[in-house]
């Protein structure tokens, strides 16, 4: 581990203040990539050949897809047609949105998805008198919970499919099991343990009138702005165009970022829309990050650190394959939980790779571990996942305060709940596949 | 009903005429008081007092939508003369549904007549300002373009975000021509306009007009600079009590900035003199203001 010794520390400093959030998450990675260029830890070209560009392909087609939609109003009047459904029945409420949420996070960002849902379920259950901390919380938990589906889904899934070569069907064909099993289990969870909040309003005939009336002011805000119909059909179009290319990428030998760019590009070309404009809704601060954080592991890869780690630390742990699952399963979930999942799995790829080379685990079970470990432990605490802090974020700008106790009383049960199905289905999965 | 859920219902009713304007808003209650007997579950004992308890309720919101608690009044006066015991629920259900279907008619027919008398006080070449403008005001400004071929411009005042951004879609889909500026800006456009159109919540008997924030203002400064001033409101809009027995809603907000904590108070709606308005339109034509 010659010259390890700034990297690590570098590291740590940049692992804090993303943790922490006491800069910029971007900044903190580029700077700390830049004091590595400057004492000459890595040369320039050496740096930028450590990005994997696969991911940041993958993410920026995607982004770029979604803003077209967005611009289009589609998802506005998605979400306002599911509150007019819920005909304001606080289950329907959390039944229909959930179940959109978790379908919306699987196939687009969950960050996109909360931004959508949040503030419209906000308006819907605070101008009923509902509890909306409870629904603010299921929804940032269920985006998490549907992102782990695919591979487009949650950022950790997006790494370890791009940096492993996972492809978008083996994503969703070896996740799906856990996802849905996950999804009715803690949705039945939270309608047990808050039975007395989602009783139904048809006996009453005031709330009843004042949902209706809720429902139109939802429409009248919500659904100001113009749909926009050739965007929207052009739009959905790329969308499953782009999500066809992705489950016949070993037919079409196209990687999933080439084909998010790809389709994009085209988006973009037929659509007629202001290209600044949709840029300018790209999140080039997150795709800053990633490059950084790609950087940074990298680094610590090259100068024999992640080596020392898996090492020292995860091949201790013996060669028994439900151990060894079980042990990535876990750990993924609970560091996730506290540290921001994102450079957690950069981290843990590397060490992944050097648990299996000593100890082969068939049908990429141990990558599954990792995934599921990192999406479902993402909902452990309130900055665990990307989609939990701008849902708490969007909650506080609607005055509802979610404190980091009040979010964790909620989401630790429902991580244990859905770590331990994820346990169950891994240790049955490697029992059936030894 | 809770007090809890009166304010709710109160906080929603002002918040929908702030962006939809009071006449859609009073088609809205009137279609949400069907929807809600529609999913109401209950007894026959218990149905029609709680329809009559709803209505009581939406009669007195703060502040009163007069349009909307005149019609609510006709619907208590004929479901008391139209119900029987012997009716079941979902007789009087039916009963109830058919009388409100009946007073939505009767909104939209005077708005519509409102409307058709509004396009003699559009003429090619005018520049009008709205402020906050009605659904009667854009039809009257849509139907002068689109049926009557009038060439004429709108100066929209933005008050409120969710409205201006209303107004503007429904002027640009007709293709009339207009700018937006702040209400506050009004000065600087003042010289190029000649009319101004506004719509009302309420018209007192005291010769007051309750009408959306920030509409005094703008009337004034109309009415010094001589531009003609149009109010556009059906008779269901005229009350029989004073300015101050509106209820119009006041709050008070805590505020701060550089380093002073203070309170903001804000009323709801504005009360505008009737003596700064020189037209007003009714579904009957144009009204005298001393009648």
């Amino acid at each position: 581990m010659e010259g390890a010794v700034v990297p690590i520390i570098v590291f740590i400093i940049v692992y804090i203040a993303i943790t922490f959030e006491l800069v910029n998450k971007a900044v903190s990675a580029l700077l700390g990539v830049m004091v590595l260029l400057i004492l000459h830890v890595v040369s320039e070209h050496e740096a930028v050949a450590l990005i994997d560009f696969e991911t940041i392909m993958l993410l920026l087609g995607m982004m770029s897809i979604v803003a077209v939609l967005r611009k289009s109003g589609f998802f506005s009047m998605l979400s306002v047609k599911i509150a007019q459904l819920t005909k304001g029945s606080p289950l329907k409420i959390l039944i229909l949105f959930s179940f959109v949420t978790a379908v919306m996070s699987a196939f687009l960002d969950n960050v996109t998805t909360v931004l959508i849902i949040i503030p419209i379920i906000i308006e819907l259950t605070r101008g009923m008198g509902l509890d909306s901390k409870l629904y603010v919380i299921s929804q940032a938990v269920i985006s998490n919970i549907g992102g782990t589906a695919t591979l487009i889904g949650d950022p950790p899934n997006i790494i370890i499919g791009s940096k492993v070569g996972l492809t978008f069907n083996q994503f969703i064909g070896n996740l799906i099991i856990p996802v849905v099993i996950s999804f009715v289990v803690v949705l039945w969870y939270m309608w047990f343990i808050n039975k007395e909040k989602f009783k139904p309003i048809d006996t009453n005939m005031a709330k009843l009138f004042s949902v209706q009336l809720l429902l139109e002011k939802i429409r009248v805000e919500f659904l100001n702005i113009k749909i926009d119909k050739k965007i929207l059909v052009k739009g959905l179009c790329c969308l499953a165009i782009t999500i066809l290319l992705f489950i016949t990428q070993t037919i079409t030998k196209m990687s999933p970022g080439v084909v998010a760019v790809f389709m994009a590009m085209i988006l973009f070309t037929i659509s007629g829309v202001d290209v600044e404009h949709m840029l300018e809704e790209v999140e080039w601060s997150t795709l800053l990050f990633f490059a950084g954080l790609f950087i940074l592991v990298g680094v610590l890869e090259h100068k024999g650190v992640i080596e020392w780690i898996a090492n020292n630390i995860f091949l201790k742990i013996g060669d028994n394959p439900y151990v060894m699952v079980l042990t990535v399963l876990w750990v993924s979930g609970i560091i996730s939980g506290f540290l921001d999942n994102i450079p957690f799995t950069i981290t843990m790829i590397p060490i992944v790779h050097l648990m299996l080379a000593a100890t082969p685990i068939p049908n990429n079970i141990l990558w599954w571990a990792l995934s599921l470990g990192a999406c479902f432990g993402g909902n452990l605490t309130m900055i665990g996942a990307s989609a939990n802090i701008v849902s708490v974020g969007i909650a506080k700008q609607s005055k509802v305060n979610i404190s980091f106790l009040e979010f964790m009383k909620a989401s630790v049960v429902i991580t244990f709940i859905t770590l331990t199905i994820a346990s169950v289905f891994l240790t049955i999965y490697l029992w059936l596949s030894l | 009903m809770k007090k809890k859920n009166k304010q709710n219902m109160y906080k929603l009713f002002r918040e929908l005429s702030d962006v939809s304007g009071i006449a859609e808003m009073t088609i809205m209650c009137l279609e949400s008081f069907i929807e809600s007997i529609r999913q109401l579950k209950c007894t026959r004992e218990h149905c029609d007092p709680l329809y009559f308890e709803l209505a009581e309720t939406v009669r007195r919101a703060q502040p009163n939508i007069i349009p909307l608690m005149h019609l609510l009044e006709q619907f208590e006066k004929e479901m008391e003369k139209s119900i029987k015991p012997e009716m079941s629920v979902e007789d009087v259900g039916r009963t109830a549904i058919a009388c409100l279907q009946e007073k939505i008619a009767q909104f939209k027919n005077n708005a519509a007549q409102v409307t058709q008398n509004g396009l003699n006080y559009i003429n090619n070449n005018d520049v009008i300002i709205v402020h906050s403008a009605s659904s009667v005001v854009t039809n009257i400004l849509v139907q002068a373009k689109e049926k009557l071929g009038k060439k004429f411009s709108v100066i929209i005042l933005d008050h409120n975000p969710v409205r201006t951004r209303k107004t503007v879609q429904t002027l640009r889909d007709a293709d009339v021509e207009h700018i937006v500026t702040p209400a506050h800006n009004l000065s600087h456009y003042i010289e190029g306009a000649n009319k101004m159109f506004v719509g009302a919540l309420t018209i007192t008997s005291d010769r007051q007009i309750v009408a959306p924030t920030g509409t005094a203002g703008t009337v004034s400064l109309c009415h010094y600079d001589k531009i003609v001033v149009h109010l556009f409101a059906n008779t269901l809009h005229y009350s029989h009590r004073k300015a101050t027995d509106q209820y119009i809603y006041k709050a008070k907000e805590d505020a701060s900035g550089a380093n002073l904590d203070f309170s903001i108070t804000t009323h709801s709606h504005d009360l505008v003199s009737l003596d700064m308005i020189d037209h007003i339109i009714t579904e009957s034509g144009e009204s005298q203001k001393e009648a």
